[in-house]
């Protein structure tokens, strides 16, 4: 009785559990579905996805010849060797779109050159802060042999002075498949910011040759319209 | 009277058996001071219509036993009969008693209530014990009418959750088949997404081709351009190259019809030019020679 009693306190209370019911318990599966189904994409497929943005055929008509080019800072970025001998470029995006870009300004000390142009879309990739340290994982975004847009990853090998090739400051060296046309490419590292303009390939090695993102924000921060160089043929 | 077997019908027969036998009793000593056996107080009288009026009235043997009369009652039922007055007052004498005999059925009353003890040692009940039996009946009374107001609700109550969980059971039957359908759907469109994103890949791989193609083909325009702009320069140093020797044959010619010495050795810086000018052409021509083997 004082048990019941004390139930039915509880009840009014309203501070009991509801009990069990016992002629109600229907089994419920319930299992969500997968938001996406897809196979997401892979890293090198989501830098390309971001590179198509901002990285550019680069052809050279007066010297006969390809680079890559990109957007950075509001402005072109190539390689010096890329665009010396032209005062104009013929840049073209990833799926075939045309534009004209005017040199501005060609590096005395790096294989650096700025370009003016109105590119179709205003998307540009981000400079780093710093510049990448040994085994961090890279890609160039470029344009080798003058073909379709090709991403390939690597790995930041180490930093080598610059003056055996004539450049100030150090040289990045790089691990990615770098070929002819690859000039004037961003290396990027995994957020797709550019942490790198790759250049050369060493012959001896094989491997890639990039000067870092503090070498492109130094001449980012120049002026000047030294333009009075001959094709780099 | 109903015949029943539950304890509650139990007690309502016991109820009126002991009502039955108060009232023979009461009339018995209502008979017997009739006949002059029994000589009566007026608070005996009073307390005998009193018991009579409850017994004539509703009937509760509750209020029997709690009434004060009662006890009275019971006094004069425990007297027995005199056989002849010896004396009238207010005292009572028997003369004969007759011997009275007991309720058959005793009324045990609910909660602990007993019936009042006929031995000769019970006398009169106590005052002070009425009011107290009466609130402890009153307590208990309200308990359990608490208690069954409680359990009325309690069962009540269950019965409000059961119906709202079979309420509940019924929607999340009904929801979870919506959920079916809709994780159906969603996987459908997942794969048709899927399959979207590979069609878009595919388009994509292809205008990449596409526009690589048209770039290669600038390329080419421009070298044949540069190749034709090459190419007319060539041309015209070995056209140049060509007029300028055979100018310097002519020339040669005529110094070597007129037997003009001075004017043969005079030709050898004309000569010199057409060298120069001729092996400029050359160069020019192999320089376009390696253009065009490099476009092809």
């Amino acid at each position: 009785m004082l048990l019941s009693a004390a139930a039915g306190t509880a009840l009014l209370a309203g501070c009991s559990t509801p009990p069990q019911p016992d002629d109600a318990a229907i089994p419920v599966a319930v299992t969500a579905a997968p938001v996406m189904a897809a196979t997401a994409p892979s890293k090198d497929n989501q830098i390309l996805m971001a590179a198509r943005q901002f990285v550019f055929r680069a052809r050279n008509e007066a010297c006969l010849l390809t680079g890559t080019a990109f957007a950075v800072d509001g402005t072109i970025i190539t390689n010096r060797h890329v665009a010396a001998g032209a005062d104009q470029m013929d840049l073209a995006t990833w799926d075939g779109d045309d534009f004209e870009a005017s040199a501005t300004l060609h590096s005395d000390s790096d294989d650096l050159a700025r370009m003016d142009a109105l590119a179709p879309d205003d998307t540009e990739a981000s400079l780093a802060t710093s510049d990448p340290t040994s085994g961090t994982k890279v890609w160039v975004a470029g344009y080798p042999e003058g073909d379709q847009l090709t991403v390939t990853g690597g790995r930041v090998l180490g930093s080598i002075p610059g003056a055996q090739f004539g450049l100030a400051g150090q040289i990045l060296e790089i691990s990615d498949h770098i070929e002819h046309g690859n000039s004037g490419s961003p290396l990027l590292e995994s957020d797709g910011d550019v942490v790198g303009v790759v250049f050369a390939v060493d012959l001896a090695s094989g491997d890639g040759l990039a000067m870092p993102a503090s070498t492109l924000q130094s001449f980012l921060n120049e002026s000047g319209d030294n333009l009075s160089l001959p094709c780099a043929m | 009277m109903v015949v029943s077997n539950s304890p509650l019908a139990e007690d309502e027969e016991a109820k009126n058996d002991f009502i039955d036998s108060v009232c023979a009793q009461v009339g018995g000593v209502y008979a017997r001071y009739r006949a002059g056996q029994l000589v009566l107080t007026s608070e005996h009288i009073s307390a005998l219509e009193e018991a009579q009026h409850l017994i004539g009235g509703n009937r509760y043997p509750g209020d029997l036993l709690r009434h004060s009369a009662l006890g009275e009652i019971d006094e004069l039922l425990k007297v027995p009969a005199p056989a002849e007055v010896t004396s009238v007052g207010t005292e009572l004498s028997w003369v004969a008693p007759p011997p009275l005999v007991a309720p058959a059925h005793p009324y045990q009353p609910a909660f602990g209530f007993a019936a009042p003890s006929p031995g000769p040692g019970a006398g009169r009940p106590r005052p002070f014990m009425a009011p107290a039996a009466i609130v402890v009946a009153v307590v208990l009374l309200v308990a359990a009418g608490g208690f069954g107001y409680l359990s009325v609700y309690n069962s009540s109550a269950a019965s409000k959750w059961k119906k709202l969980d079979r309420a509940q059971a019924v929607v999340t039957k009904e929801v979870t088949s919506q959920l079916e359908i809709a994780n159906g759907s969603i996987t459908e469109l997942n794969g048709d997404v899927a399959g979207l994103n590979s069609q878009v890949s595919t388009m994509q791989g292809q205008l990449s081709s596409v526009a690589n193609q048209k770039e290669k083909a600038i390329d080419q325009e421009t070298v044949f351009k540069e190749l034709l702009s090459a190419a007319g320069g060539v041309a015209e140093d070995l056209q140049l190259c060509i007029t300028s020797s055979d100018q310097l044959e002519t020339d040669v010619n005529n110094a070597l019809a007129n037997e003009d010495v001075s004017a043969l050795s005079g030709l050898a810086p004309e000569a010199a030019q057409v060298t120069q000018t001729c092996g400029e052409a050359e160069q020019a021509n192999e320089a376009l020679q390696s253009l065009i083997q490099g476009a092809s």
